[in-house]
C-alpha cells in the first residue's frame, strides 16, 4: 500500500513539477489558533457522517459528479470536502469546488508547530485530475466504515455537496488506508495539499 | 521464626529462574514475569503446613461472636470497627495473604477493550501491573537487532512513563502510620500476548485497539519522542482514554493539565504526565486487598 501510495505521488509530484506552476499565497500562523475557530461556518462544520443518506440525494449528487468530472463549468458549485486527522496528530482539511477554488488549512505540520491555510484556484490540470478522480473512486457506492475508531486511529471525512444536497462519508484511516479506490484518490489529495502547501503540510505523516 | 518472617526470608532468597523460564527483555532493575513467577513459587513453598490458605481467611469482622458495637454507627464505620477490633487482637489479614494476580479490564471511549494482569505482593506491598505482548515484525527491519532495539525502546519509554510515579497510600482505618503500594509495570514477551506490529522503516500513526496494537518506525523516532510510544502503551497497559479532541467523539473528556494522553504536542512534550486518573482502575484493584485502609494515590 506504501509503495502504491509512493508511486502514485510520484506521478502527481511530476505532472505538477512539470506545469513549474508556483504555489498561491499561503499563510502560516505560528500562533496555535485551534482549527475549530476557523471553520465555523464553513461546510465541514456541518459533517454528520454518522447520518443516514437519502437515498435521491445520493443519486443527484452522484449524477452531478459524473457530470462535473465531464464538465466542470456545468457545476461549478460542486463541492468536495476532505479531512483526516485528529488533535494528537493533526487535521489537514481540503475543500475544492468544480470551478476549481480551494481552501486549505492544516496543523500537521513539522512537529505541529505551525498551522497553515492557503485559498485561491487551482489549475485547471489539477481539477480536472481531482475531479476525475473523485469520480473513479466511486465514493457513492462506498459506504462510511460501520465499526468503531480505534484508540488513536484517525477519522477521514469526506463531503461531497451541491446546493442543498449533501452526501458524506467517515472512515475510519485503517479501512480508508486498505480501499485501493479510496487510496489512489487520497494520496492524489494529498500530493496536492503538500503542493499546495510548498512542502509545508505533511498529511498522514508523510 | 514467624510463619511472617520466613515468607519475608524467602522471598529474598535468590533461587535461579526455572528450566525454560528465562527473563525476558526489560529494563535493568526491573523484575520480569519469569522472576514474579519463581518469587511467587517459593513464598508458598515456605508457607509450610500451619500456615492457613489465603481463602481460608474470615473477613475482618466476621468472627463468631463478635458484638456489634453500637447501634448507631453507619455500616461502614461498623466494618472499620470490626477490622479495628481484629487487628488490635493480631489477626492482621494482610499478614497472612501472600500474593494475588487478577485480571484487569476496561473499555476506552472508543469502545476498545484491554486487560491486563495485576499481580500484587500484598506483604512486600509491591504491585506490578502485566501485559504480554507478542511484537510482530513488519515492514523493513535491517536486522533482528534492530527490530529487538525498537522493541526494548517502545518498553524503556513505557517504563519511564509508568513506574514508580505513583504509589498507593495505605491508611489504617483504625489510625497509624500509612503504609504505600510501589507500583511499576512490566511488558514481557509471550508468543500469545497481546499483538503490537512493529513496522520498521515506514511512516504512520500508531493506532491501538483491542485486537492488537500497531505502531511505526519510520521516522517517528526523531519526530515522537518516547511520550508518543508511551501515550500507545497507556491504552494497552491502563486502559486509558485519549484525551484530545476527535471530531468523530463529541462526548470525549478533554482535558488541558499536562496529561500524556491528551494533546502534548500543544500543551507540551516535556511536561507530559500519566495523571492519577489513569491509574484509578489499578489502585481501585489494590484496594480492595487491603480492606482496613483507605487507599489513596499519591506521587511516588
Amino acid at each position: 500500500m506504501v509503495a502504491h501510495r509512493c508511486r502514485a505521488w510520484a506521478i502527481v509530484g511530476l505532472i505538477v513539477g512539470c506545469s513549474g506552476r508556483r504555489a498561491p499565497p499561503a499563510h502560516e500562523d505560528h500562533a496555535r489558533a485551534p482549527l475549530a475557530a476557523v471553520d465555523a461556518g464553513a461546510p465541514l462544520a456541518a459533517v454528520d457522517a454518522g447520518a443516514p443518506q437519502d437515498p435521491a440525494t445520493t443519486a443527484g449528487l452522484r449524477a452531478i459528479a459524473e457530470r462535473a468530472a465531464r464538465d466542470p463549468a456545468a457545476y461549478p458549485d460542486f463541492r468536495f470536502s476532505y479531512e483526516r486527522g485528529h488533535a494528537l496528530w493533526g487535521v489537514t482539511r481540503f475543500e475544492v469546488s468544480a470551478a476549481g477554488a480551494y481552501a486549505l488549512e492544516s496543523d500537521e505540520t513539522a512537529g505541529r508547530r505551525r498551522r497553515f491555510h492557503a485559498a485561491g484556484q487551482l489549475r485547471p490540470r489539477d481539477r480536472d485530475s481531482l475531479l476525475a478522480a473523485i469520480r473513479a473512486a466511486r465514493l457513492f457506492d462506498m459506504a462510511s466504515s460501520s465499526r468503531r475508531l480505534g484508540d488513536d486511529e484517525e477519522p477521514v471525512i469526506v463531503v461531497m455537496s451541491h446546493g442543498t444536497m449533501t452526501h458524506r462519508l467517515m472512515l475510519c484511516g485503517e479501512d480508508a488506508d486498505a480501499n485501493p479506490r479510496f487510496d489512489r484518490l487520497e494520496s492524489l489529495v494529498q500530493e496536492l495539499v503538500r503542493q499546495l502547501s510548498g512542502g509545508a503540510v505533511r498529511p498522514s505523516g508523510q | 521464626m514467624s510463619i511472617e518472617g520466613q515468607r519475608r526470608r524467602s522471598r529474598f532468597s535468590d533461587r535461579p529462574f526455572p528450566a525454560g523460564g528465562g527473563p525476558s527483555p526489560a529494563t535493568p532493575g526491573k523484575s520480569t514475569r519469569a522472576q514474579l513467577v519463581a518469587r511467587r513459587t517459593v513464598a508458598r513453598e515456605a508457607q509450610g503446613a500451619d500456615a492457613p490458605p489465603a481463602h481460608d481467611v474470615q473477613p475482618a469482622g466476621a468472627a463468631a461472636g463478635d458484638a456489634l458495637p453500637t447501634p448507631d454507627l453507619s455500616f461502614r464505620e461498623l466494618i472499620e470497627a470490626a477490622f479495628c477490633r481484629d487487628a488490635s487482637a493480631g489477626h492482621s489479614r494482610i499478614a497472612v495473604e501472600e500474593l494475588d494476580r487478577e485480571t484487569l479490564r476496561q473499555t476506552t471511549d472508543t469502545g476498545q477493550r484491554y486487560s491486563q494482569v495485576l499481580e500484587l505482593e500484598t506483604i512486600e506491598r509491591r504491585a506490578h501491573v502485566q501485559l504480554g505482548v507478542h511484537w510482530v515484525k513488519a515492514g523493513y527491519w535491517r536486522d533482528d537487532a534492530a527490530f529487538a532495539a525498537f522493541v526494548q525502546w517502545v518498553k524503556s519509554a513505557a517504563y519511564g512513563y509508568l513506574d514508580n510515579k505513583y504509589k498507593v497510600e495505605l491508611a489504617p482505618i483504625c489510625g497509624g502510620p500509612s503504609q504505600f503500594v510501589a507500583l511499576d509495570f512490566l511488558l514481557y514477551d509471550i508468543p500469545d500476548g497481546y499483538p503490537i506490529e512493529c513496522w520498521g522503516g515506514t511512516k504512520g500513526r500508531a493506532v491501538m485497539r483491542t485486537s492488537g496494537g500497531t505502531l511505526y518506525e519510520g521516522e517517528l523516532r526523531e519526530e515522537l519522542p518516547a511520550v508518543a510510544f508511551a501515550h500507545e502503551l497507556g491504552h494497552c497497559l491502563l486502559g486509558a482514554n485519549d484525551e484530545y479532541a476527535n471530531r468523530t467523539l463529541a462526548d470525549r473528556a478533554l482535558t488541558n493539565d499536562h496529561s500524556i494522553m491528551a494533546d502534548f504536542n500543544v500543551e507540551g512534550r516535556a511536561q507530559a504526565e500519566f495523571k492519577v486518573r489513569h491509574f484509578r482502575r489499578v489502585a481501585e484493584a489494590i484496594a480492595r486487598h487491603y480492606p482496613g485502609y483507605r487507599c489513596r494515590l499519591v506521587p511516588a
